[in-house]
């Protein structure tokens, strides 16, 4: 589903706040979503299209303060986009896309998933961190627990900005995986593993 | 500027939003790279989602405050013998940038303590530790701290009670002190954390820390010389350096009590946090009225004996009970 813009080429970059609502209010229940188009029968490759397009919507969305639950928001808004999906590619395979269903995934006890999700999403988050070899980790705690800039990193360590830039963008990429939730982490492995495991089995 | 194109087929999406949303963070990009990001924005929805993912991403990961992560071992080869810069890196500085992540690598192995050391003092007990950095901690009583020194950072946590740090400086290796939801971070400084229910109370004697409760970008100054008490779950409520005077709020560490226009009632809450033999207010009128004065910790009866005296109270003594009453 590509959608280019219409108009100025000059895309318009979400403001912080917004980027902070999609942060504490939607990156949490990612996990979730991903579960539940999977278990719709939604093939992963699928899937990760739904979700970056789910995130384009918020991100067109404007003001945020209308939403009462954004987890339902966010699921009602990826099933429409597989709904649309559906009907392009007229193909009918999927299970349990019955309302009911689908409602109760996005529903989920939304209190007790406020309550614990934010601690679920720092647990994901600093074991991802953890997980970093040490010059990577460097940075990012450096940005953590100090709040330092890249510019502020790189003087700090002696080190290029550029190397500052791709540690953190290393970070980055291991927290994104993280949100995608457990049932993916043989995917999360990396291509150096992969590469491994090829190289074993042609042994 | 097409790099991304050719990147598309190797990788994610999402990979390539991660390293512009960390580019744009940088705070750096030159012309023709912003015009090569709003291309890229441009071109598919999906990119426009996956960049606003990854910029969220980014808050999550900058935002998440200390805590005990577990240590690493390395898993990783040497990066030098690694090809992992981004998209954008250039082939002809790779070797130079390698070389340079290499230092910083080195520079960072410290001793690596395994796992976090465990240290709790039982009612009365003040115990004094020196860390294996250098730092010292003296640890006040019926507390539990615990201490995870690793390769980039130092994290201590204070479970229950309260403790002091001197801390050894070490710009490589933060220092963090976390108390439920509050942090402390510390370079070169002495202070004291102590956990008071979800309150946290901070006391500077030497230099600076920095202040922030879980999931807030902005750190708070405190310096010598000044305290703060910090609802960890209370957002609203600011955090508001004071002075800390001549209130002497670490004579405990001498296993002593200053009284500088205390309540009654609050100084027999302190007697009573380092005593087995707890001291019982029972009139409303004596609990409200105030003193002045040094006394011993471990010693409640002296205590007991002058609040008698200036209130005009009488003591009934119990097995491990000093009643003041009227």
């Amino acid at each position: 589903m590509r959608r280019p813009l219409n108009g100025p080429a000059r895309a318009v970059i979400s403001p912080p706040s917004t980027v902070a609502w999609i942060a504490a209010e939607i990156l949490p229940h990612e996990a979730g979503l991903r579960a539940s188009l999977r278990r719709a029968g939604v093939q992963p490759s699928e899937i990760d299209d739904i979700v970056q397009e789910a995130y384009c919507r918020l991100s067109e969305m404007g003001d945020t303060a209308h939403i009462r639950s954004p987890r339902a928001y966010f699921f009602v808004t990826a099933r429409s986009i597989l709904l649309q999906r559906l009907r392009r590619d007229r193909v009918v395979p999927i299970q349990s896309m019955a309302d009911e269903a689908w409602f109760e995934a996005a529903d989920d006890a939304p209190s007790i998933e406020q309550a614990v999700g934010a601690r679920m999403t720092l647990g994901r988050v600093l074991k991802a961190i953890a997980a970093l070899p040490q010059n990577y980790r460097a940075v990012v705690e450096l940005r953590r627990l100090e709040g330092l800039s890249q510019k502020e990193t790189a003087s700090r360590l002696g080190v290029s900005e550029k190397i500052v830039e791709n540690n953190l963008a290393r970070g980055l990429k291991a927290v994104l995986k993280a949100m995608e939730g457990e049932d993916t982490d043989h995917r999360a492995q990396g291509d150096d593993d992969m590469e491994g495991r090829r190289l074993v089995a042609r042994h | 500027m097409t790099i991304w194109k050719g990147a598309a087929l190797s990788r994610g999406i999402d990979d390539i939003a991660a390293d512009w949303a960390v580019r744009l963070d940088g705070g750096s990009l030159a012309e023709d790279e912003r015009a090569a990001l709003d291309a890229w924005l441009a071109a598919d929805s999906r990119h426009r989602g996956a960049f606003l993912r990854a910029q969220a991403g980014l808050v999550l990961m900058s935002e998440a405050p200390a805590s005990r992560v577990g240590v690493v071992t390395n898993a990783f080869p040497p990066i030098a013998a690694r090809k992992a810069p981004g998209v954008f890196a250039r082939p002809g500085r790779m070797l130079g940038t390698a070389a340079a992540a290499c230092a910083a690598a080195l520079a960072l192995a410290w001793a690596v303590v395994p796992g976090g050391d465990r240290f709790d003092t039982r009612i009365g007990e003040v115990r004094r530790v020196a860390l294996d950095d250098g730092s010292v901690a003296v640890i006040n009583t019926d507390s539990d701290i615990d201490v995870t020194y690793d390769d980039v950072a130092r994290l201590i946590h204070v479970a229950k009670g309260e403790a002091w740090f001197q801390v050894a400086h070490n710009k490589a290796r933060p220092f963090v002190v976390s108390a439920g939801a509050v942090h402390v971070r510390a370079t070169g400084t002495a202070f004291a954390v102590r956990k008071e229910g979800d309150e946290v109370r901070v006391v500077v004697t030497e230099g600076t820390v920095l202040v922030w409760r879980e999931g807030e970008r902005e750190r708070h100054p405190l310096a010598a010389g000044q305290q703060a008490l910090i609802a960890g779950s209370d957002p609203a409520r600011p955090v508001a350096p004071r002075e800390i005077g001549a209130t002497q709020p670490l004579a405990w560490r001498e296993g002593g009590l200053a009284l500088r226009d205390m309540t009654v009632r609050a100084a027999v809450a302190e007697f009573n946090r380092y005593n087995r033999r707890q001291i019982v207010i029972a009139d409303e009128g004596i609990a409200d009225s105030r003193m002045i004065g040094y006394f011993r910790l471990d010693n409640p009866d002296e205590f007991a004996q002058a609040v008698a005296q200036v209130t005009g109270g009488r003591l009934s003594l119990k097995s491990n009970e000093i009643v003041i009453e009227k």
